[in-house]
């Protein structure tokens, strides 16, 4: 029987209207604060904008790098002690290196999307991990037995069992991401995105109020129309 | 005299111990043949090693001392292994997964998609090509393993236990088509089973395995005229036979 005890996180009415309604609250919400802050429509959508690149960019990269490491170093005799250093190093605090950064690389982009690949990377890294961890071993032998190799053994294999990692980091992770890029493009006093909208508006607390009820909406419908349904389907995929 | 393909000399197999615990001895001076184109069955209790064992040989496992010479005529990229748990890939369909064994070699993938078709078919799985292997019944995966196991014309065939979790008519069926296939394609077959009366139907010699550390205590050659029925007298007599080893 297809779609046999399946997960149903998205699936009800329910979810799908009030998904519907978070798709048009962002939109609302974002009408209003230009209205109350006297702000273009255009540049409060621009500075969301912004800061969504700027995570994007973040996230494709540290997704990247956190399953080349896991692949590549988490097997065999490397395994211990790359799981060692990873846990040392997701520990640490990272705005305590912010200052070496700027000063090698600046007030720039790259400075803002480095420490937020710094971010996000760790609870990518172990939920890949995690979900390596869970693979049956006759998966392993199976796959071994058939000879595949190079990008069969990705594509066939690799891909699909850290598929469930990769999104549980991802929701974990970019979570992480939107608070460590406001305070970031806080600190750097960048001249776009959110982080500075925020902050020009300290001092209006309505106005601050319904920036984080914009901002909380917006996280919401990518949580319910993106990361749900990926985290549903891949886990879907190595279902038994 | 038959022809080995692979033979095992003084094979031991230590597990090293984990933190706070001893060693454990899995296998213990082994030496077996097996001989080319025959279903040597390794029969013993279960945690004896003879999973272990199998393991080895197909190159999945390490073995700790001894020697394991292949035949010039064996080819590590034309065996197959079947699972006890099936080991079939849930996010594959049952075309993919049957597909897989296929994929290493060199073919086209018209050639590969034809071989599919070809092997799904004595297992009642054409239908079926779609499916993905949650949806299907314990049975319907293992016919999953042992086509994928075939598919690629394999020479030397393991399989542990691969019907232990199966019901008692869906494991005879699998059975009736396990031996069609390997008169058919005259491939050497290494299963593993704890059931004597499943060992004596398939098996032209039966390697009978002693409790932990396991080893090989006795050959037994089965050689009852096949089709075997398992309510003739001689049967029975063989089973008498294979069960005084364990007795003693």
């Amino acid at each position: 029987m297809r779609g046999y005890h399946h997960f149903s996180l998205n699936r009800s009415r329910r979810h799908l209207a009030v998904g519907f309604a978070v798709i048009l609250l962002p939109l609302v919400s974002l009408i209003i604060f230009s209205a109350i802050t006297k702000l273009s429509f255009t540049l409060s959508i621009a500075n969301l904008i912004v800061s969504t690149l700027r995570l994007g960019i973040a996230f494709v990269i540290a997704t990247l790098l956190a399953w080349l490491l896991v692949v590549f170093f988490i097997r065999g005799r490397t395994e211990h002690s790359a799981l060692a250093i990873f846990d040392v190093m997701q520990s640490l605090p990272t705005f305590t290196i912010l200052p070496i950064a700027v000063h090698y690389l600046g007030n720039s982009e790259v400075t803002i999307i480095l420490f937020l690949i710094i971010t996000i990377i760790w609870p990518i890294i172990f939920s890949i991990v995690s979900s390596l961890k869970q693979v049956d071993r006759s998966w392993h032998e199976a796959v071994a037995i058939s000879r595949i190799k190079g990008l069969n053994y990705v594509r066939y294999f690799l891909l699909p069992v850290t598929a469930p990692g990769i999104v549980t980091g991802a929701i974990i992770g970019l979570g992480d991401g939107w608070e460590a890029l406001i305070a970031t493009e806080l600190l750097l006093q960048s001249s776009s995105g959110l982080g500075p909208f925020f902050a020009t508006f300290s001092d209006n607390s309505t106005a601050t109020l319904f920036g984080v009820l914009i901002f909380l909406s917006f996280i919401f419908a990518i949580n319910k129309f993106v990361w749900l349904p990926l985290l549903e389907k891949s886990h879907r995929l190595i279902e038994q | 005299m038959a022809q080995s393909i692979i033979s095992i000399k003084n094979l031991y197999k230590t597990f090293p111990r984990e933190e706070g615990r001893r060693g454990t001895e899995a296998l213990s001076d082994i030496n077996l043949n097996i001989h080319h184109g025959e279903f040597l069955v390794l029969l013993g209790p279960s945690g004896c090693g003879k999973s272990t064992l199998l393991r080895i040989l197909a190159g999945l496992d390490k073995k700790t001392s001894g020697e394991i010479i292949y035949s010039p005529h064996f080819d590590p990229s034309k065996t197959a292994f079947v699972f006890q748990n099936f080991g079939i890939l849930p996010w594959l369909t049952v075309f993919e997964n049957v597909e897989l064994n296929l994929i290493a070699k060199n073919i086209t993938k018209e050639e590969r998609h034809k071989d599919v078709r070809a092997i799904l078919e004595p297992f009642g799985l054409s239908a079926f090509g779609g499916s993905f292997p949650h949806e299907l019944s314990g049975g319907m995966r293992q016919r999953v393993g042992l086509a994928r196991a075939f598919v690629s014309k394999p020479d030397v065939i393991f399989l542990d236990e691969p019907f232990s979790e199966l019901d008692f008519f869906t494991a005879e069926n699998l059975r009736k088509i396990l031996l069609d296939l390997w008169r058919e394609r005259s491939a050497t077959v290494v299963m593993v089973s704890h059931y004597i009366d499943e060992a004596i139907a398939l098996a032209d010699r039966i390697a009978v395995f002693s409790d932990r550390p396991g080893t090989v205590t006795e050959i037994i050659t089965n050689d009852l005229a096949r089709p075997r029925d398992p309510r003739s007298h001689e049967f029975f007599a063989k089973e008498d036979e294979v069960k005084a080893y364990f007795l003693r």
